[in-house]
């Protein structure tokens, strides 16, 4: 994933932290932001998966992405947020330590990203770009949330939602 | 292929009127000077389309007045002659006409032909001089004579083959092919003219009396077990109209149109902001708890009057999703003439209770599980017609589908007057399956074998009913709609399988149990009883705990460790044990306490989730907190074998 | 595997009934109201065999077959157009745009099995 993939135009991402770390995904794919609750705990689901909640009727798994790439401490507190994500056909929430700003870029602002130091494998990485002296990780949440890695879906599933 | 039309008047009756009230504004609207060619376009449409269906469905009246209609209207729109108020004004009453016969028809009303006839020659005064009804050989009739004039032995063929295909058999056709075909159709034997000779009558010889009238009388009356059903997109039942069993749709028809085409996610939407409703208004009742006595009273008063509006709101609306089960059982007719066929067996079926109501849902997913058992039914069950006689039974056999509703669910029934299932069959069967079977078995649970997997009895495997999938697959389909089936069987006079559905997919009757701090659903249809266990009844054996009660070992699945929660009690004796029965056995499940029964609404989890073995769904609870639906059925595969452990017990 | 045919008409009853008889035969059936619908459904879908009528609004039964016939799939799939006209002219034009035959309406159940399993054999 290159800048191409961006078409040249200027576009928006939503920047959040986990731990010390500055990530941004394609705000296209942020259906909202809320805060954290608990959630319904499923059996057998490994640990960075914390359950499913109540979004408006619908039934809807959160992940923890700190767990799971072991940055920062997943703690839950009142300050803890959960980004509701929009994935193909999916909704997804992912917990967070906390939601920066909303970071407009270009595709001459991002730079490749390296294959190396970030907690994210590249694969799941658009690239990098420096906002206001510290380095934002833009995430490929699509490629993320749908990877086998996280499981989140059966892959019959996938199959199904991606035509 | 005997098809009740009766069930497509009703869609008929109220796209006419459409046409009719479409035709009616265009008229009104149209620019003499300079009339729009859409417009037009758009009421010879709608001329046409009566035409059409009227011929089909029988409706002559309305067939003969707008074929003239449809003569004129095509002069228009090709512009063979200009609009004018008179002709207007003529075709508007021409309209009024067509509206007159519609409710002739809607009502069961006896025709009036003369009426007809002058509606039908006020038209055709309207036609411009010079155009008269005799250049049209067919003008007459009321629908479908047409001449050709290249071959003119075609004339009463309403369908035939071009070039392309064999069809010197057809008697009367009403379709054609074109030739040459692009490689779709082989063997070309005949040509079209040689074929068309051979075609020497048509359907609709004669005009008013029309045999398509005949055929639909008797089509109609022979299936009476065969009910109206709305197609696709269904035509809501009005609510009113569920409530009054027995009463015609005729005679509900009023003047105005008494149904309207929704789409059925329009539907669906509905159904779920109505579950919302159910949701909140148990948060509400959650809430109201919370109040000091004075209010609390006046709450519950108000939280009562909420809670009847929500059910009765809920059911209305799930009722607009419900199905005559004749939508299955009409395909049964066909599937029992060419199995007998095949088997060299005579059998008659019937239906009775084709209109009883099911959710959409529920009727798709119930075709394959229903066709497997009237397979059976008619391969395995009834005898061939050598046996029956033998057996002093009439050669004909008979099986029968029923469909009734008893409170909360469907029941739907394969009757058949076969032999019977064979007891010492099903035992031998069993034991060389290494099921576990002996003969002290009362016939119940020797039944009860044919459900298990890989059983068969059928002494030779017919490409009928086929080997790989048997009556553990059909047990295992129904269960997943939460429902279950039963069979029942007398030597000799035959079997008949009982299957219990719920009327609606998408709300389950649960017991909310809790483990630890979470809460779960067990369906009540699973449930046998709930207890804290009497200390002497618990036995333990190694790693696992048996529970002796109802003169039977219930093996006790611990939820806490199948949910990976943890639990306030570990002790089988202190915690409570929900005894359940699926297909496969019967177990207890270990919870810490009964939250309550509810009605909960069916969420799915794998909508943006996946699959969790053990878990049927989720639903929304009073506080808003998500609750997982357990899954009895696959919890019952993680559960030791009860026959080995009472063995050893 | 049944055979999955796409009934193309404006008319919502003559729709059912179509669907209800094919389906009672053991077809697969897709229901579209119109030319416009039908192409679009038959762009991302191969049906065994289209029924279409011909007056139809946005989309008529000859420039349906007619804008079929230019798509690969359907290049040499069965194609019937349902017409009240059985007059010289429309069979010709419907042999033009390339339909495999046709059928007067109004037909009977039965022989719209026949022809259905004539096109589908």
């Amino acid at each position: 994933m290159t800048s191409e993939s961006f078409g040249g135009q200027e576009k928006e991402f939503l920047s959040f932290t986990l731990g010390d770390e500055h990530y941004a995904v394609d705000i296209m794919q942020v259906q909202e932001i809320r805060g954290w609750e608990k959630a319904t705990k499923i059996a057998n689901a490994p640990d960075f998966i914390k359950g499913v909640i109540n979004l408006r009727g619908d039934i809807v798994p959160v992940v923890d992405l700190r767990i799971k790439f072991n940055v920062g401490k997943p703690v839950y507190n009142e300050f803890t947020i959960v980004i509701v994500l929009q994935i193909r056909q999916r909704v997804v929430g992912i917990v967070v330590d906390s939601v920066s700003d909303v970071i407009r870029l270009t595709p001459d602002m991002i730079r490749p990203a390296p294959e190396f130091g970030v907690a994210f494998d590249s694969r799941y990485l658009k690239g990098l770009s420096n906002v206001e002296d510290h380095m934002v990780i833009l995430v490929d949440i699509d490629e993320l949330i749908t990877s086998k890695e996280l499981a989140l879906f059966d892959q019959a599933d996938n199959k199904s939602i991606d035509h | 292929m005997s098809v009740d039309l009766k069930q497509f008047h009703q869609v008929f009756f109220e796209e006419s009127q459409e046409h009719l009230d479409t035709m009616e504004q265009l008229l009104m609207t149209l620019d003499l000077q300079q009339p729009d060619a859409e417009e037009l376009n758009s009421i010879f449409r709608a001329a046409h389309s009566i035409k059409g269906g009227s011929g089909i469905f029988g409706f002559d009246a309305l067939g003969s007045v707008t074929h003239v209609m449809e003569n004129l209207l095509d002069r228009l729109r090709k512009g063979l002659q200009q609009p004018d108020t008179e002709l207007v004004d003529g075709l508007l009453k021409a309209v009024d006409h067509l509206g007159v016969l519609l409710l002739q028809y809607r009502q069961d009303e006896v025709i009036d032909w003369n009426f007809v006839a002058q509606a039908t020659s006020h038209v055709e005064t309207l036609l411009a001089d010079g155009v008269s009804q005799g250049s049209d050989k067919d003008k007459s009739a009321p629908y479908g004579l047409f001449e050709d004039p290249v071959l003119p032995d075609r004339a009463e063929e309403k369908w035939g083959l071009f070039e392309g295909i064999e069809s010197g058999p057809e008697k009367s056709e009403a379709f054609g092919f074109f030739e040459p075909l692009p490689g779709a159709i082989d063997g070309a034997k005949e040509s079209a003219e040689s074929e068309a000779g051979d075609s020497a009558f048509g359907f609709f010889d004669e005009p008013a009396s029309g045999v398509v009238a005949e055929e639909l009388g008797s089509s109609s009356g022979e299936k009476s077990g065969l009910v109206a059903a709305p197609g696709k997109p269904p035509a809501p039942k009005s609510v009113a109209g569920k409530k009054m069993p027995g009463v015609s749709p005729t005679k509900m028809v009023a003047t105005e149109s008494t149904s309207i085409r929704v789409d059925v996610d329009k539907v669906d939407k509905l159904i779920n902001l109505v579950g919302e409703l159910v949701i909140t208004q148990s948060m509400l009742a959650v809430l109201g708890k919370d109040l000091d006595e004075q209010q609390a009273e006046r709450m519950q008063n108000v939280l009562g009057e909420l809670e009847r509006n929500t059910r009765e709101i809920q059911e209305s609306v799930m009722s607009i999703r419900m199905l005559p089960v004749s939508f299955v059982f009409n395909r049964f007719p066909r599937v029992v003439r060419d199995l007998s066929a095949k088997l060299g067996k005579d059998i008659d079926l019937h239906i009775e209770g084709g209109n009883t109501e099911l959710d959409k849902s529920l009727i798709e997913k119930l075709v394959d599980p229903l066709t497997h058992l009237v397979r059976n039914s008619i391969d395995h069950g009834i005898e061939s017609p050598k046996a029956r006689a033998a057996a002093g039974k009439p050669a004909t056999g008979r099986v029968t589908l029923t469909a009734a509703q008893q409170g909360g669910n469907i029941i739907i029934g394969i009757h058949d007057d076969g032999g019977g299932l064979n007891r010492d069959r099903i035992l031998s069967k069993a034991e060389e399956n290494g099921l576990s079977a002996s003969d002290t078995m009362s016939d119940e649970d020797v039944w009860a074998l044919i459900f298990q997997p890989g059983f068969s009895t059928a002494e030779v495997v017919t490409d009928v009913s086929g080997r790989g999938v048997g009556m553990d697959v059909v047990r295992r389909n129904i269960s997943s709609l939460g429902g279950r089936i039963e069979v029942s069987s007398t030597p000799g006079q035959g079997s008949v399988f009982t299957i219990v559905l719920p009327l609606t997919l998408a709300i389950v009757d649960g017991m909310g149990v809790r483990v630890g701090d979470q809460t779960y659903i067990i369906p009540l249809v699973n449930i046998v009883e709930s207890m804290q266990p009497p200390e002497k009844s618990v036995k333990t054996l190694g790693k696992d705990v048996l529970l002796h009660v109802r003169d039977y070992y219930w093996p006790v699945l611990p939820l806490y460790q199948k949910m990976n929660v943890k639990p306030d009690c570990v002790d089988p004796e202190k915690a409570i044990v929900v005894l359940v029965e699926t297909s496969k056995r019967r177990f207890g499940l270990m919870v810490d306490e009964l939250v309550g029964q509810q009605q909960v609404v069916i969420k799915s989890l794998e909508k943006h989730y996946r699959r969790i073995p053990g878990v049927a769904g989720a639903t929304i609870m009073g506080d808003g907190s998500v609750a997982l639906i357990l899954d009895v059925e696959s919890l019952a595969s993680s559960v030791v074998d009860p026959v080995n452990l009472e063995e050893i017990a | 595997m049944s055979k999955h045919v796409l009934v193309v008409d404006d008319s919502a009853s003559i729709r059912q009934m179509v669907e209800f008889t094919l389906k009672g035969a053991g077809y697969s059936v897709t229901a579209a109201r119109d030319g416009e619908e039908a192409l679009s459904l038959c762009k991302s879908n191969t049906y065994d065999c289209v029924l279409t009528d011909q007056n139809m609004p946005k989309m008529d039964g000859i420039t349906l077959i007619k804008s079929l016939r230019t798509l690969p799939a359907y290049s040499r799939k069965p194609i019937l157009v349902l017409t009240t006209e059985a007059g010289d002219a429309m069979k010709a034009q419907g042999r033009a745009a390339g339909a495999t035959g046709w059928m007067v309406k109004p037909f009977d159940p039965k022989s719209l099995l026949d022809v259905a399993a004539k096109v589908m054999a």
